[in-house]
């Protein structure tokens, strides 16, 4: 690959950025390695944990800017769950505020230049996905036992129809948590990519260079919106499938 | 601010909160906008991922029976029905609200 293009300057390696390399030295990749994933998880929490317990620290009536940002979003999330799953959803509110603060800043600080964006593997994604799939799973059973096998059995359809429903249903509910995860990782995968591929192009138009420069920034105006939406896609649909489990008979 | 007028001082907080709140509403409508898009890349998604998962576990099956062509055939089949059973959900959803977050869920039927 690098013999052609080095005498051009035009080097295109938009997937470059999604590498998954060691810390420290280039070592072999084993599940302990310390790698850039992990650092960049690492510091999605740490800048989770600094905005929500900073932020109320002074826990003031008037709250400052920084407060006010976290009492929104606790409200929104809190309004979110609420609306969707009901009011006995709530006591799922903290593992749900959880992974939106946490897909929302990985996907936020995925943004900033040299940065390395966690949720555009699909393994992260779809760990996160499973957890919810598990979760949402057991939480049917053992709510409603056998009676969440319901869920795949369509009473209101004819007889003779329904073992074939009750197939589709069952692929769709396994169907969920595969689009959950390619969702998000391939929202953030491509638009990287695609800031990747117009920098590469700005490199060697030299004057011309503005076009893709000014590209790139209306593309990370929509990439900062887009690390916002999917943060909410996410946690929504987490939302509507904790009401699938909690009321199964929808 | 001096002390002495207490009362006007939270008035005026509460005019603050208030104004405040009312700037953070226009991007509403925008996200919305955009929430109609992240709709219609859900509907693909589901879709595709529907018929990419029955076609995997057709395949699955067959390596596991022999029967190569056939069940991942009937279960690509299965799968696209999953899909298009997603996306009909999700209509729905649109249509009663819920997809959005401020719905009522009021669980009509079906």
């Amino acid at each position: 690959m690098a013999t052609e293009g080095e005498s051009t300057g035009l080097e295109i390696h938009p997937m470059d950025q999604f590498m998954v390399k060691p810390l420290f030295g280039d070592g072999p990749l084993s599940w302990y390695t310390p790698t850039n994933v992990t650092l960049w998880m690492a510091l999605t929490v740490l800048a989770v944990s600094a905005l929500l317990l900073l932020g109320t620290r002074k826990r003031a009536e008037i709250p400052d800017k920084t407060q006010m940002i976290v009492e929104l979003l606790y409200q929104f999330v809190r309004n979110m769950v609420e609306g969707v799953a009901g009011k006995d959803g709530l006591r799922f509110f903290p593992y749900i505020i959880t992974v939106f603060m946490f897909i929302a800043l990985s996907n936020i600080l995925g943004l900033i230049p040299a940065s390395f964006t966690t949720t555009s593997h699909i393994a992260v994604t779809a760990t996160l996905a499973l957890t919810v799939f598990l979760t949402v799973t057991i939480l049917g059973f053992v709510k409603h036992g056998l009676g969440f096998l319901g869920l795949f059995w369509i009473s209101s359809a004819p007889l003779p129809l329904r073992p074939v429903l009750a197939v589709i249903e069952l692929m769709s509910y396994f169907v969920r948590p595969v689009s959950h995860s390619i969702r998000l990782a391939g929202n953030m995968m491509a638009g990287h990519a695609m800031v990747k591929v117009f920098a590469a192009f700005a490199g060697v138009l030299g004057v011309g260079a503005v076009v893709p420069i000014v590209a790139i920034a209306a593309v990370y105006g929509l990439e900062l919106l887009v690390a916002c939406i999917q943060a909410y896609v996410f946690t929504i649909l987490t939302c509507v499938y904790l009401k699938d489990a909690l009321h199964p008979h929808h | 601010m001096p002390k002495t007028n207490g009362d006007n001082s939270i008035a005026s907080i509460k005019e603050k909160i208030e104004s405040a709140k009312a700037a953070l509403d226009p991007p509403v409508p925008d996200s919305g906008a955009v929430g109609q898009a992240h709709l219609a890349w859900r509907m693909v998604i589901d879709l595709v991922a529907g018929v990419g998962l029955g076609a995997a576990i057709g395949y699955g099956l067959d390596a596991l029976f022999g029967t190569l062509p056939i069940l991942m055939a009937v279960f690509t089949l299965l799968g696209l029905a999953a899909g298009v059973n997603l996306m009909l959900r999700t209509a729905k959803e649109v249509g009663r609200g819920t997809a959005d977050g401020n719905g009522k869920e009021s669980n009509s039927g079906n």
